[in-house]
């Protein structure tokens, strides 16, 4: 160990001396061309890592790139493109975080979501109904919504927007309106003139007032009455139009303009078919939703182009524009919409392409005459927001009409024609809001068919002139205005989530067949019996309670 | 005879090692979105223009900062999320902005 220890030793001091002796030997020139050599090395170095720099544009934003590191709340962002090389990035700014920063640039992604379920206790005052429980899923929904920022290519202030967004059937079991795409889904380019857009989406006329009803998706929602053509779920002219292209401008001023077209393509010149590219349904009725016509219930006939059976509300082109108006507490909307064409045969069975049509006569031997004619809604309103003491209360009304140009001779059988009115209130006291809202029908024209008596008798047709109806009775005979009532407070334990509580009462005349919870809530609470029958002026109650979530 | 300067080159270098110092925060600007957009809106699209050109903005909601929507200049449309009325811009490289509200979205 000792040998071994002193060999060492001697070893490391002739390496020292020799080092050394090499050291003194060279000139202050070799240390010179030396440190020349190396700078050389230096700049070439650092030249080589200026080049792969360029080569990758996204490593600005590598430091983002470590999913660990990312929060993901509140929304997540990811960018999917590469483009040219980005400017250097300014020292001390943030860079955006990132789950997939290496792939970086231009291009947003975020994914969204919305949830709304809630526990219903309601009571359609029908003979065999009774009050009844239920858990909903309410409008809630998942979306991918990606903009391609086109500023580094010359188009300074303009972006490419896509989104897919479909309806999440949390409570119900999933069916087709669940698809990927069933909800506003479109491609289009936006700058500083606007944007157009191309797909489907809610129209300009439904969204212009869908921030006044604070019951949405509820079965307080306002749709059981407004832009609802005939009652039941047919809230019509609060819709989600397919194949359409539309034109969404900037707010300028406070104005913001915006205009929607969808064509008919239909096969059929009075639109009794299908629409080319739906090949599910009827155009003006959502998928195993709401609307006038859906497969197995009077409208087209199941996966049959060439059935003709789309007769039950089905239209043409329609068109849609509306102007909204806010400029801080003040707004103020304008909207109208046009269906053409819209096709009633349903109701008068004189759709002679298909099987068994004929006439139908009302117990006062009048015969029903609906036919194929245009559709149009209007509506102006405002509303104000001011601090009261308590906190801010929003106030909200707004007036509808809603027409069928029928002729004369079919006044006494069209029920589409009506005026309607809305106001609402908000109190919002911290994280509280109380709210309360009023929706009219006012009486129709006329009426195309027969409603049930609330009875056992139900089921039993109409009754033929002079004899006393048992089951069924005219209900062109009877008024047919309606009002829907509503209270509700909701909880925001931030801007992403709130719970609420919501009660509704909608009273109607004889002739009317309204229903809480239309085009919105998971389900609809209407006057049927167990056999279906429509049972005529009953006063639907309902009381709700839900959870809601943003992403 | 030796000149016994110190090499240039090795001067140079030693100077690039270091760190240049951080310039200041930028201090941020609150805006008001609800003028010309509804105060139930959960996110805003907007073209921010800034000036010189060469500047870039930065928009979040408050206590949002770290989740940023980045606009470059000299003009960029972006989405920024809200989380009630106000948002806050900071300007990097730039001495003014300017939005323009194209569009919003509501639950």
């Amino acid at each position: 160990m000792r040998n071994r220890l002193l060999s060492g030793t001697a070893c490391a001091a002739l390496c020292l001396v020799s080092f050394s002796g090499a050291a003194r030997s060279a000139t202050l020139d070799d240390v010179m061309q030396r440190l020349d050599k190396i700078e050389k090395e230096n700049a070439e170095l650092r030249q080589k890592v200026r080049e792969m720099s360029a080569a990758r544009p996204g490593a600005a934003a590598s430091v983002a790139s470590d999913p660990s590191k990312f929060k993901g709340n509140p929304v997540l962002h990811a960018g999917v493109a590469t483009s040219p090389t980005p400017p250097p990035p300014v020292p001390g700014m943030p860079v955006k975080a990132s789950p997939w920063g290496p792939v970086i640039d231009n291009t947003v992604v975020t994914l969204y979501g919305h949830f709304d379920i809630s526990g219903d206790l309601f009571n359609p005052s029908v003979f065999d109904q009774g009050t009844k429980a239920g858990i909903a899923s309410n409008s809630s929904y998942f979306g991918v919504r990606a903009r391609h920022n086109l500023a580094p290519y010359g188009w300074e202030g303009w972006s490419i927007v896509a989104q897919l967004e479909a309806q999440i059937d949390a409570a119900a079991s999933p069916t087709e309106r669940a698809a990927f795409g069933s909800r506003d889904s479109y491609v289009g380019l936006e700058g500083p003139w606007g944007a157009i857009k191309a797909g489907k989406s809610d129209t300009p006329y439904k969204k212009s007032t869908a921030a006044m009803d604070p019951f949405a998706n509820t079965l307080g929602d306002y749709n059981s009455i407004m832009g609802n053509t005939g009652g039941d779920n047919r809230a019509e002219f609060d819709w989600r139009m397919n194949h359409a292209i539309w034109y969404e401008s900037p707010i300028v001023s406070g104005f913001q303009f915006s205009a929607l077209a969808s064509p008919g393509q239909n096969y059929a010149q009075d639109n009794s078919d299908y629409s080319f590219g739906d090949y599910f349904q009827c155009n003006g009725a959502s998928v195993r939703g709401s609307g006038s016509n859906f497969p197995g219930t009077g409208g087209a006939v199941n996966g049959n182009i060439g059935g003709n059976g789309c007769t039950d509300g089905s239209y043409g082109n329609a068109y849609s524009a509306a102007l909204n108006y806010k400029n801080g507490p003040f707004t103020a909307i304008a909207a109208y919409e046009l269906h053409e064409g819209v096709n009633r045969h349903g109701d008068d069975n004189l759709e002679m392409a298909v099987a068994g049509s004929g006439p139908i006569f009302l117990p006062d031997g009048t015969q029903i005459l609906t036919g194929v004619h245009n559709e149009w809604a209007a509506k102006v309103g405002g509303g104000y927001r001011f601090n009261d003491g308590l906190g801010d209360l929003q106030l909200n009304a707004y007036y509808e009409w809603i027409r069928r140009e029928v002729t004369a001779i079919e006044q006494p059988f069209n029920e589409r024609s009506r005026d309607g009115v809305f106001a609402s209130a908000t109190q919002f006291i911290g994280k509280w809001s109380v709210s309360a809202s009023y929706a009219h029908a006012f009486k129709t024209p006329g009426n195309p068919a027969c409603l049930s008596f609330n009875n056992l008798n139900a089921g039993e047709v109409c009754g033929t002139p002079g004899i006393v109806p048992v089951g069924q009775y005219q209900a062109n005979l009877f008024d047919d205005s309606a009002s829907q009532y509503a209270v509700g407070t909701r909880y925001r334990f931030n801007q992403w989530a709130s719970w609420y509580v919501v009660g509704s009462v909608l009273k109607q005349g004889a002739g009317a067949h309204y229903c809480l919870g239309a085009s919105g809530h998971g389900y609809q609470v209407c006057s049927r019996d167990a056999a279906n029958d429509t049972i005529g002026g009953a006063t639907l109650k309902a009381a709700t309670t839900g959870l809601t979530f943003d992403f | 005879m030796i000149d016994l300067q110190p090499p240039p080159a090795l001067v140079q270098m030693a100077q690039s090692e270091v760190q240049p110092e951080a310039p200041p925060e930028p201090v941020p600007v609150k805006v008001d979105v609800t003028q010309y957009v509804p105060d139930s809106a959960t996110s805003v699209t907007m073209i921010v223009t800034v000036s010189p050109p060469t500047g870039t903005a930065v928009v979040y909601a408050p206590g949002y900062e770290n989740y940023a929507t980045i606009f470059k200049g000299p003009r960029s449309m972006e989405e920024v999320r809200l989380t009630g009325p106000f948002v806050y811009v900071k300007l990097y490289g730039a001495q003014s902005f300017e939005i323009q509200y194209t569009n919003y979205r509501q639950p």
